[in-house]
This record gives structure tokens, C-alpha cells and sequence, in this order.
């Protein structure tokens, strides 16, 4: 098969080159375009003009400006700095946050790459000043993000709602308990490496008595109106999500000529600088749209879909089968894309064999999201590494998230064992 | 040599400059969108696609400063393990390979103005034009490719300026 | 992989955007599968379905020529708009009042598409009936009347409709597939234009169980193309086999459509699901609707160039 070898080839080159992993991933694309599906390389223009004139991914570089806009303006110093006494005694610390407030987010936004956008260029220069490890605040962020999808509303449980014909409303109740499920597990993980007393939360920082780290929180009343714009408007029903992350924007640039220190002239080398770094990701989707692109002419993803449906395997095996092959796919293509393409063999399969369609949106959202936490093609990690400034590279942001990666399985497991977590929501309340 | 590396620095900055802008416009129609449906019971029509082509000339306008000022996102753990001189070598080739892409998805991008102009295409909804949008796609990759070839044969002095790789 | 039973001497890939439930794949996959079985080892098409291809309605006109990638495709003629301006403007939903016109008038539909086709170097094998005939107005609330849909905010899915209820003095605004469900939850808007038959696929009724009936579901037909030198080159029989199979899929999908027979069905799992089917807008609200959206049409080909123009004399006189 010359398209597995243009593969590894691409792949080969680029890490031994150390060309921009984007320009990579678009070359090995282009590559399969021309030599495979027959000088069809004007195919990967149109793929990367389509999307990248599509209204809802605008909202990652917003949240991203929104972020650097709190950071030079000293708004999202002074939230850490009230926050910081409140978490001192939990093992783990400051790092909850990441976790905590990127289940809140998900709550009000439906895709995983914002959500990592939004909370990481807030919390990871903040955390990287105050001691933390970055690679290990990458991976909290990283594995953060992966709520975004999980507890409703949910970009992949919409799609795969309207696709499947499965009610949305179920879905969405059905993502919920899971959600929680994998931030508590998240936050017991951190818990677990704070206590181990590795140098990866700082020492220092007072400890005050709880009624005094609550009451540090008094003077930073002001970032509810931020909270306001971003949650509140989604909420209300006054705004669409990519609309809140614009007036997150706008609510950052009034909070921080108001309260904070902003200037005009930090304002505009915030524009500047966090453009850079929107580029950077927007090179890495690029090339992963042109990749993902000449696979799917190939119609590479149901062929082996319908070799797995050739061989009647058991439900068990026909799980841990779609599985591998979510995880595996998942290296080379963003969720939403690869869960439209398999679905309509997925689907029929997997409730073929018995599989509960509500129980399986959830499944399919959960593998899916380890994908974005995979490289070559996840987009969390780098959505991350480009807020870091490559200061946590990509490698090492995997495997910071590698735990991450393990406990969503380890969720997958215990919904299998356990699907009335999932259920049990929508069955009461339907 | 050093002029035009000075020069380049500042049509790099100009660009960077232009990007920024590209992206206060976005952020600006998308506030406006919200408010408009507030208050008006409808966001204007076209700032939803006016706000997806801004966002594909932010990121092509970013582009080439973005290669000369070796921003991407990269795994470079091979050429780190290499000696100082070795790397810069791998370093060289590296951009050779970036000055292919540019040529190639440069006439791609080219091919695709082409049509565009041709076909006279607008967008599905409010009918912007295109075009102009899409004449943003060479015009980067032909600076990205200059960007590109630019650090292929510039003195190892100027190569210092590597940014961090890994605060670990 | 590929070790099917047999490899056929031509295969061809098809690109439709239905996922496999869908009515409208159902009768491409009936045309796929005919030409299949009928033409032997001659001639095989695979059905790719819910765009799995990874390409778009909208760049057909440029990737289906060539034939060495795609061969065939289904499409909504509506998604050629980019690159076909004067396909806004063709046969834009509410202006025809009665669903049995759209098979009536589809010779005169085939001269204005064949005329894009050929250009390109595309072959229009037939049309496919859409899969619902009835366009609901659905609430959060009930409103069945003009008069209490002013003052909401009302979602359509296309510029034109927005023209539209300007005139009547509705303010709608266009909200994309992907967010209407939570749209509606969160109140950004309180009512859209969509076919129950549609809606219960994305479970619309959970959060805007209210309908009322507005207009028929005319607008474009469903086109069935191939690229036209794929198709050249297959013999004169296997010619035929295509062609017939494609005015059977058109005949079928068409009587299906007239039919309500899809618009029936999803109105069971509509109620089932708690959704309140109201009285249908009053007489007086659905002329004044066809009369404000042939306004908005005749206004609008007036302005969109001489194809557009064209376009919308013939199909006007026709429609009558
Ligand atoms: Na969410
Ligand atoms: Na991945």
C-alpha cells in the first residue's frame, strides 16, 4: 500500500528535519493527493478554504486573544493571586482549577478545542509564573479541554444526534454524569501527583484559614462581569458561543482598562503576539485538513470499518475493535470529522450487536476526545503548545497528557460495566 | 546580506502588524454580530463569512512572519541531539523543504485565484466577493517561501535567535 | 484492504452528504445498487454517504469532471450557489404553492441545470424527490398566524427567507444546523422554518414542540449527476442501465415525496415525542406568504444578472 508508506515517510521527515509539523502533515497529504488518488492536489486548497472560512472555528484564536488580553493587563494575575490561598492545602493545588473551571466552561460551550483555548491562555502563563511544572499544566489543560465535549451542550453528541437520529435531549443528559464522572477522576489524579511531593506544584504560599481564603475572593468581584459575557450570554440565550468568545474579547478589554492595567499599546502587542501564536495552530490545522482530506478520498476509514463488520465478532470485541480503530484514526484526524465518516458504520454495527444508541453517542464522544489528546493530529495539545510559545513542546505535552489519555479510557471501561451512569439521567427523566 | 535581513525583519513586522488588524476586525464583526441580534432581532447577514474570510487572511497574512521568525510548531528532538554544526545543517534542509511546500501549495493556491476569478465567486450567502480573499492565499505562500529561503542561506549569527525548545 | 468478491472492470465512487437513514439515501443507494446488480462485471458504484469522501456540495462543479476521482455524486443544487450565484434565485422555497408543480415543471429545471453541467462537463442522470413535502413554522410556544409571529425571533435557514418575512414583518435571522438545537433551548430564537418531517432528526421537538403548517417543501430537486467523461466512457448498454436506473430512483423518490409518505411518519414520532401539531396557518397567511416570497423573487432575479433572469421567466410561467 504506497499510501502507508507515504505516511511514514512524511511522518519520518518530519521529525527528523524538524520542519513545522503543520507543513508536514499538509506535504505527506499532498503527497497521497498527487501520487495515489491521481494528481488530485488541488483538493487539499479546497479543503482548507472550506473550513477555514467557516464561521465556528473563529472562536479559538478569540478566547486565545481573550486570554493574552487578561494576561498583560494583570486581570488574570490578580484572579490567581485570590484564588491561590483557597487551594493551598488540597494536594494539587492551583492545578483543580484547570480542571474545575474547564467543566464549568464545558457547560456553556460545545467543543473541546475552545474550551482548552479559553481556560489554557488564561491559567498556563499565570500557573508557568507561579512555580507550577508546564508540562504538567499543559496536560491538566489539555485533559480539561476534553470536558468541553463531554457535558453538555456538545458539538459531537449534536452531530452525532442528528445523524443517528437519537434524541439530542438524551444525549446531552447522558453526557452529563460522565462528565462529572472523568473531571472527579481528573482531580483525584491530580490530587494523587501533588501528594507525591515531586516538584511539580510550588511549596511556598500561605495558608490561611478558609473563611480568610474566601474573603480574598471579595475584591475580584469584577471578573464576574467577564464571566458574565462569556457564560452568562450563552446562557441567557443572548449569544451563540463564537459570539460570547467576541464579547469575552470585548468584556477583557473593558475590564482591563477599568481595573486592570491596560494600556493601548499593550493592547495592541497583545493583538500582535497572540495572533503569532494563533497562526501556529492555524499551520498545524492546515496541514491536518489537507491529511485528513486524502485519506477520506481513499475511503480509507470505511474499508476497514466494514473488514471489522465482516468478522462477527462478539459485542465485547466488536467494542474493543471500533475502539482501537477510534484511537488509532484519532492520531490523524479531528474528532468531529472522523466521527462523521465512521458513523454510518459504527452505528449500525455497534447497535447491531446490542449497544444502547444513547450509551454509544457518550462512547464514541469519549474515544474521540483521546484523539484530540493524540499526536500526530490533536488539536488540544496544540491549541497548548502554541499558548505556551513552544515552551512545553509537543512531546513533552503528550506525554503529560498521556495519564489523561488513560483515565478517559479507563472511563470508557467503567461506562461499559456501568452504563447506567450514562442512562440513568436520561431514562428518569424521559 | 545583513540589509536584506533587515529589511525582511521589517516587512515581517508590517505583516505581523496587518494580521493583528485582520484579527481586531474579526473579534469586531463577531461583538457586532451579538449585538446587532440583541437589539436588532438579527445579526447582520454577512458578518458570519465576512468573519470566516478575515479569519483565513489572519492566519495567511501570519504565515511568513510566522517562518521567519520561526514560530511553528515543531519536534525537534533528533536535530537537538545532534552537534551545533550538524543541526544547523538540518536546519537548512528543513527550510528547503518549507520552500517546497510554498512553491507547491503556492501554485495550488494559484490555480484555485484563477478559478475563482473565472467563476466570478461569491460566497453562498451574502455574496462577498472572493476573490480578494483568495489572492491572500499565493501572495503568502510566495513571502513564506521567500521567508523560507531566506533562513536556508542566512549567516549561523542570524540563526541564534532559536526560540526555547522545551522549558524542561 | 478492498478483497470484495469481485472486482468490477469500472468502479465508480459516488459522493452524497444524507447519512444512510436518510429517505434521500436511500434512493440514491436504490440507484447505486441497480446499476450494480444490473450492469455485472461491467460497472460498480459505491455509495459514500454523509460526505464521507470528505469533499463538498459546493466544489462538485470543479472535482466530479475530471472523473478520475469521484465519478458520480447527489446533490442539492442550492450548494452550487458560490460558483452558480443565479442558483439562489432558481426556485427559492415558498414560491410555488402546490408540491405537484416541482414534478411538472422539472423539464423546464432540467434545461437551466443542464446548461451549468455541460459547461462544466457533467452529465445530469435525474432528479430525486426530496424527502418531505410540508415546511413548518415550529415554536417553543404556539403560533400558528403572522400576526404572532411578529415579535419573535424566527429562524430560517436562507437569506431569501429573511427577505421574505422582512416584507411580512417577521425579523428572522440565519442560524446554522449545528447550533439551532441549543439556539432554541437557550431562546437566541423562539421559532424556525422547518419540515416536522426534518426536524425529528434533530430532535427539534424537545425544545420547540409547537408546529404549524406554512408552505410546501418546493425548491430545487435533487440533482443525480456523473462526470461526463466517466460516463462517456462506459459501452452503450451500460449507458442505458445507468440512465434507466436513475429515471427509476427519480420516479420512485418523486411518488414518494408526493406521497407524505416520510411527512406521515415522522409526524408519529413527532407527537410520540410530545410535539403539538397545531391548525395550519389560516388561508389569508399562506397566499400573503407565496405572495411576498414571489415579490421577493421577481425582485431579486431582476437584480442577479441575465441567467438569474432567464431563469425566473421561465420557471414564473411555468409555476402558473
Ligand atoms: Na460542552
Ligand atoms: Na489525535
Amino acid at each position: 500500500m504506497m499510501v502507508w508508506w507515504i505516511i511514514a515517510g512524511g511522518f519520518l521527515v518530519t521529525a527528523v528535519t524538524g520542519i513545522p509539523i503543520g507543513l508536514g502533515l499538509a506535504l505527506t497529504g499532498m503527497a497521497i493527493l498527487h501520487f495515489v488518488v491521481g494528481g488530485a492536489t488541488d483538493l487539499a486548497v479546497n479543503a482548507v478554504w472550506n473550513v477555514f472560512t467557516d464561521f465556528t472555528l473563529s472562536a479559538v484564536p478569540l478566547f486565545i486573544f481573550m486570554g493574552e488580553i487578561m494576561l498583560v493587563s494583570g486581570v488574570s494575575g490578580r484572579l490567581y493571586t485570590a484564588l491561590s490561598p483557597a487551594f493551598m492545602r488540597i494536594p494539587g493545588k492551583l492545578l483543580h482549577t484547570n480542571i474545575a473551571v474547564s467543566a464549568l466552561f464545558g457547560a456553556v460551550s460545545g467543543a473541546s478545542t475552545s474550551t482548552a483555548a479559553a481556560i489554557g491562555s488564561v491559567a498556563y502563563p499565570e500557573l508557568e509564573k507561579r512555580g507550577y511544572k508546564p508540562s504538567v499544566v499543559v496536560g491538566t489543560l489539555a485533559a480539561g479541554g476534553t470536558l468541553g465535549l463531554l457535558i453538555p451542550p456538545s458539538l459531537s453528541l449534536l452531530i452525532y444526534g442528528a445523524t443517528q437520529q437519537v434524541s439530542i435531549g438524551q444525549l446531552f443528559l447522558a453526557g452529563l454524569l460522565p462528565g462529572l464522572m472523568l473531571a472527579v477522576m481528573m482531580m483525584l489524579f491530580i490530587g494523587f501527583i501533588g501528594s507525591r511531593g515531586e516538584s511539580v506544584v510550588p511549596d511556598e504560599g500561605e495558608t490561611v484559614g478558609l473563611g480568610r481564603a474566601l474573603r480574598m475572593l471579595l475584591p475580584i468581584w469584577p471578573i464576574g462581569f467577564l464571566i458574565f459575557a462569556v457564560l452568562g450570554t450563552i446562557y441567557l440565550g443572548l449569544a451563540t458561543p463564537t459570539e460570547a468568545a467576541g464579547l469575552g474579547v470585548a468584556a477583557s478589554i473593558v475590564l482591563g482598562f477599568l481595573w486592570g492595567e491596560l494600556t493601548p499599546l499593550r493592547l495592541w502587542r497583545a493583538f500582535v503576539d497572540s495572533v503569532q501564536v494563533f497562526v501556529s495552530i492555524g499551520v498545524v490545522m492546515l496541514g491536518a485538513l489537507i491529511l485528513a482530506q486524502a485519506i477520506s478520498i481513499l475511503g480509507l476509514p470505511l474499508q476497514v470499518l466494514s473488514w471489522i463488520e465482516s468478522m462477527n465478532l462478539s459485542p465485547i470485541m466488536v467494542l474493543v475493535m471500533v475502539s482501537i480503530f477510534y484511537l488509532v484514526l484519532g492520531c490523524f484526524f479531528d474528532g468531529i470529522s472522523l466521527m462523521l465518516m465512521t458513523l454510518p458504520i459504527v452505528f449500525p454495527v455497534m447497535t447491531g450487536v446490542g449497544f444502547d444508541p444513547v450509551w454509544l453517542g457518550v462512547i464514541i464522544t469519549i474515544l474521540i476526545e483521546i484523539g484530540m489528546l493524540t499526536p500526530p493530529v490533536g488539536m488540544n495539545l496544540y491549541v497548548l503548545t502554541g499558548i505556551t510559545g513552544n515552551r512545553v513542546t509537543l512531546l513533552q505535552a503528550a506525554y503529560a497528557s498521556l495519564p489523561f489519555w488513560i483515565l478517559l479510557l479507563l472511563g470508557v471501561v467503567i461506562l461499559t460495566v456501568f452504563p447506567s451512569i450514562a442512562l440513568f439521567l436520561p431514562r428518569s427523566l424521559y | 546580506m545583513q540589509s536584506v535581513l533587515r529589511w525582511s525583519d521589517r516587512l515581517a513586522g508590517l505583516l505581523a502588524g496587518t494580521a493583528a488588524i485582520l484579527a481586531i476586525a474579526m473579534s469586531l464583526f463577531v461583538v457586532l454580530s451579538s449585538i446587532m441580534r440583541y437589539f436588532v432581532g438579527a445579526p447582520f447577514a454577512f458578518t458570519e463569512e465576512l468573519v470566516g474570510l478575515l479569519f483565513t487572511a489572519m492566519i495567511f497574512a501570519g504565515l511568513p512572519v510566522c517562518t521567519l521568525r520561526r514560530r511553528h510548531i515543531s519536534v525537534t528532538i533528533v536535530p537537538d541531539l545532534m552537534p551545533e554544526a550538524m543541526r544547523r545543517f538540518i536546519d537548512r534542509v528543513a527550510y528547503a523543504i518549507v520552500a517546497v511546500f510554498c512553491v507547491w501549495f503556492g501554485i495550488l493556491t494559484w490555480e484555485y485565484l484563477q478559478i475563482t476569478i473565472a467563476l466570478d465567486a461569491r460566497s453562498a450567502g451574502s455574496r462577498l466577493l472572493l476573490w480578494p480573499w483568495t489572492a491572500v492565499l499565493p501572495l503568502s505562500c510566495l513571502l513564506s517561501g521567500l521567508a523560507a529561503l531566506l533562513r536556508m542561506v542566512a549567516p549561523a549569527e542570524y540563526l541564534q535567535d532559536r526560540t526555547h525548545r522545551g522549558a524542561e | 484492504g478492498g478483497d470484495t468478491a469481485r472486482a468490477a472492470e469500472t468502479e465508480w465512487k459516488m459522493h452524497i452528504v444524507w447519512v444512510p437513514a436518510r429517505p434521500e439515501a436511500q434512493a440514491y443507494q436504490q440507484f447505486a445498487e441497480q446499476v450494480t446488480e444490473e450492469a455485472g462485471d461491467a460497472l460498480d458504484i459505491q455509495l459514500f454517504s454523509s460526505g464521507s469522501l470528505g469533499v463538498k456540495d459546493a466544489d462538485m462543479l470543479r472535482i466530479l469532471p475530471r472523473g478520475n476521482i469521484i465519478q458520480a455524486a447527489g446533490l442539492y443544487p442550492g450548494y452550487l450557489t458560490r460558483d452558480k450565484p443565479q442558483y439562489a434565485y432558481t426556485l427559492p422555497p415558498g414560491v410555488v404553492a402546490q408540491p405537484e408543480t416541482l414534478q411538472e415543471i422539472l423539464p423546464e429545471l432540467r434545461d437551466i441545470y443542464e446548461d451549468t453541467y455541460d459547461e462544466a462537463g457533467i452529465k445530469l442522470l435525474g432528479f430525486v424527490g426530496h424527502a418531505v413535502r410540508d415546511t413548518h413554522i415550529m415554536c417553543k410556544e404556539p403560533v400558528n398566524s403572522l400576526e404572532d409571529l411578529r415579535g419573535k425571533k424566527l429562524r430560517v435557514w436562507e437569506q431569501f427567507h429573511v427577505d421574505v418575512f422582512q416584507k411580512l414583518g417577521v425579523s428572522a435571522q440565519i442560524v446554522g444546523q449545528n447550533d439551532l438545537y441549543v439556539a432554541m433551548q437557550t431562546g437566541v430564537v423562539d421559532c424556525a422554518v422547518y419540515p416536522i418531517g426534518l426536524a425529528v432528526t434533530v430532535s427539534l421537538q424537545e425544545v420547540a414542540p409547537y408546529a404549524s403548517y406554512l408552505f410546501p417543501y418546493v425548491l430545487h430537486p435533487l440533482n443525480l449527476i456523473a462526470s461526463r467523461t466517466a460516463f462517456d466512457a462506459l459501452s452503450p448498454e451500460v449507458q442505458e442501465i445507468v440512465m434507466n436506473a436513475a429515471a427509476k430512483a427519480e420516479e420512485d423518490s418523486f411518488a414518494s415525496y408526493l406521497s407524505g409518505g416520510n411527512d406521515e411518519k415522522a409526524l408519529e414520532t413527532f407527537r410520540a415525542s410530545g410535539g403539538d401539531l397545531l391548525d395550519p396557518f389560516s388561508d389569508e397567511d399562506q397566499e400573503a406568504f407565496v405572495t411576498a416570497a414571489r415579490e421577493t423573487w421577481e425582485e431579486l432575479s431582476s437584480g442577479g444578472g441575465q441567467a438569474a433572469q432567464s431563469a425566473y421567466e421561465t420557471l414564473s410561467q411555468a409555476i402558473e
